[in-house]
């Protein structure tokens, strides 16, 4: 809208400033006739028909008076010249109306093929595994792998265990420094953290600056000491400072899946391990003991 | 349950954060000065659950925590490791309707009497149904406007999404 009226505004300035042009500097009116129609072409566009046509109008108008006031002036110009001069710029700006058509419907067809592109963007980033902002697996897949996972625990007989990882003031980073920071905060984050477990590890982002690692033939205790190894890691990679901190920071809730359970039951206690960590003062690791018991493990 | 009541509706798709998520369960509860509370359990495609309470028009998620942290208050006060919160209010719920599946780790009781506690971390819920066997303790986090959308307000933000992206590409034409 802010454009449409930018648009609308220049060409109105350029309309007054040609009739001017006319009539003070005395250029040579049909020459001037000429820069309207230069004009115009950028308003065909820019502009819907609609405010081409007021343009339009406004056009001939203020040229028409400049004309008139030239030879009430006594400029070499007869009246017939005049209207003959008035009637070719009225054709030529009615063409220009015409044409606007087209060149919004080629605008309209545009926008609904970028529109669709986009649609066809998301689609294509549900059926791939792998998250675009950061290229860790999505959610789809981490779970699929997470099913797969208790599937080999349970046949074999070796543990399983789980972290639930949050990245801590990400909501603060975008507020202060903009989206982009939160992005790059991000993606720092998803290297160091990847980059600190093993490569039989599977690491993914679970929904928003909440993610999941996978850690097979691992038993609670070694998950924890995976979990801190982690921790520290990202806490060593810097972040623009918000709220007094100058570095990455995150949460993680750690659970050992136990026989027979789901994949349901193993996240859900992983996340209240989370929430115990968090509710602690975040930047710290907590783990689900026997019993339900949290267990802190560090502090920040 | 009136729909009437309830922003959303049993068996209803939602979306928070963009993921889809289906109202397994709800409860309409009454304060004590007979506001209406709606506790929601939404499930996603792998039935993780996710606790979501409604009342006075906002939204806020319930936490869980551990079901072995008690969290027993010492005087005003509940400590979780180093962190501390302070009691800010006290709330009593009465159950009046429920629908689906109880919206908590246990089966749906009839009254539920929460203490609020606030400190640097953030606000701490500890509810206590009376018979009960443990208190259980949520962390809050209030979400703000329109992170929870009906199917046909994300649909109509897909819609907004994808004029944004053709007026973008305008742009810079």
């Amino acid at each position: 809208m802010k454009a449409l009226l930018g648009a609308s505004g220049r060409l109105t300035a350029a309309f007054l400033l040609l009739a001017w042009l006319s009539y003070f500097a005395q250029a040579v009116p049909a020459a001037v006739v000429a820069l309207y129609l230069v004009a115009m072409i950028y308003g065909v566009l820019r502009l819907d028909r609609t405010r081409l046509v007021i343009l339009a109008a406004l056009a001939l108008v203020t040229h028409g008076t400049a004309l008139f006031m030239l030879i009430d002036s006594g400029y070499q110009l007869s009246v017939a010249a005049a209207w003959a001069q008035i009637g070719a710029l009225a054709m030529a700006l009615a063409w220009f109306v015409y044409a606007a058509g087209t060149v919004l419907a080629l605008r309209a067809r545009l926008a609904e093929a970028y529109g669709r592109l986009h649609d066809l963007e998301l689609d294509a980033n549900q059926r791939a595994s792998r998250d675009t902002l950061t290229g860790v697996y999505h959610h789809r897949h981490l779970m699929e792998a997470l099913e797969r996972e208790i599937a080999r625990a349970e046949r074999i007989g070796k543990p399983l265990s789980i972290a639930r990882v949050d990245l801590d003031w990400l909501g603060s980073v975008n507020q202060t420094h903009g989206a982009a920071a939160g992005d790059i905060a991000l993606k720092r984050f998803t290297l160091a953290a990847a980059a600190a477990l093993r490569d039989v590890d599977v690491f993914g982002r679970y929904g928003g600056k909440e993610f999941l690692a996978l850690m097979p033939d691992t038993d609670l205790k070694g998950a924890v000491v995976a979990a801190e190894r982690l921790r520290a890691a990202v806490s060593r990679e810097p972040l623009p400072e918000v709220r007094g901190r100058r570095h990455l920071s995150c949460t993680l809730g750690v659970a050992e899946h136990l026989k027979g359970e789901n994949t349901r039951l193993v996240v859900a206690r992983a996340e209240a391990a989370l929430n115990f960590a968090k509710a602690a003062g975040r930047g710290r690791v907590a783990a689900v003991g026997p019993g339900d018991q949290p267990v802190e493990t560090r502090t920040a | 349950m009136a729909g009437k009541v309830t922003t959303f509706m049993l068996d209803e798709t939602v979306f928070y954060s963009g993921r889809p998520l289906r109202v397994a369960g709800m409860t309409l509860m009454q304060g004590a000065s007979g506001q209406r509370t709606i506790r929601y359990l939404l499930e996603d495609a792998s039935g993780a659950p996710i606790l979501l309470e409604e009342g006075d028009g906002r939204f806020a998620l319930l936490r869980p925590l551990p079901a072995g942290a008690q969290a027993p208050p010492a005087g005003n006060v509940v400590s979780i490791g180093m962190e501390k919160y302070t009691l800010v209010g006290v709330r009593k719920l009465t159950l009046l309707a429920a629908e689906g599946k109880a919206p908590a780790s246990r089966p749906q009781a009839s009254l539920l009497l929460s203490g609020i506690f606030e400190g640097e971390a953030g606000t701490l819920m500890r509810e206590i149904a009376p018979g009960a066997e443990a208190p259980l303790v949520y962390l809050v986090k209030t979400l703000d406007p329109g992170s929870v959308l009906s199917a046909a307000q994300h649909k109509e933000a897909g819609k907004s999404a994808r004029r944004a992206a053709g007026d973008r590409a305008q742009e810079q034409d």
